[in-house]
């Protein structure tokens, strides 16, 4: 062992967030660059003041959820999740967060290694974790 | 012909995706920051470790004598 790094995941690609989003199976709405980001619906079926990027409306979230979205921070120059109250804490809502999240740490990671040339293979855990394998020669 | 040090980077993702580690192996040196790079694009830095590798010497490849194939890889392994 030569070197350690931990990194938190952010999100700071649209297209590793779009490509995350595609690999969790779950529909979401998502604006063009450059365009006006979509409102979010809360449970009652009303318009929220908060907007996002990427949407994933809460008919599939469940019931008595609200619509949860990835918003563009143009100071910050991120995605932020936008999730309510009730949501950050119902497991079903979490979960995608959560996959979604492991989904963008994969794209940018494999993107990264394949454009330097390297092999990678993937090992999804029972543990709920990703590990990735990356090979090649320097 | 010099082939280069074959490496293996094992990195882990959590289970809810909040953070991911690496560990790079096989390769001597300051070397491996190079293969540790392609973490970068994921996020912020937490952490960054050397250990006991690092100091050691990366082989040292030199061509010498009229063909170009005469090689000598001195150092490392």
């Amino acid at each position: 062992m030569s070197k350690y790094r931990k990194m938190a995941t952010t999100y700071t690609s649209r297209a590793h967030l779009r490509a995350a989003l595609v690999a969790s199976g779950v529909p979401f709405e998502e604006t063009l660059p450059g365009t006006a980001e979509l409102s979010l619906i809360g449970y009652h079926g009303d318009v929220r003041p908060e907007t996002a990027a990427f949407v994933v409306r809460r008919a599939h979230i469940g019931t008595a959820s609200n619509d949860l979205g990835w918003t563009w921070d143009n100071q910050d120059k991120v995605y932020r999740e936008v999730v309510s109250n009730f949501d950050s804490s119902f497991q079903p809502c979490t979960d995608i967060r959560d996959t979604v999240r492991k989904e963008y740490a994969y794209s940018a990671t494999v993107a990264a290694a394949r454009a330097q040339g390297y092999q990678t293979r993937r090992v999804d855990a029972h543990d709920g974790t990703i590990q990735i394998k990356v090979t090649g020669r320097l | 012909m010099t082939q280069g040090q074959e490496f293996e980077y094992t990195i882990t993702i959590s289970a809810d995706g909040k953070t991911v580690d690496g560990t790079v192996h096989g390769i001597k040196g300051k070397a491996c920051s190079k293969v540790a790079k392609i973490l970068d694009g994921v996020g912020t830095e937490l952490e960054d470790k050397h250990t006991d590798e690092w100091d050691q010497d990366a082989p040292t490849s030199y061509q010498i004598g009229t063909s170009s194939t005469d090689t000598i890889t001195v150092g490392g392994y």
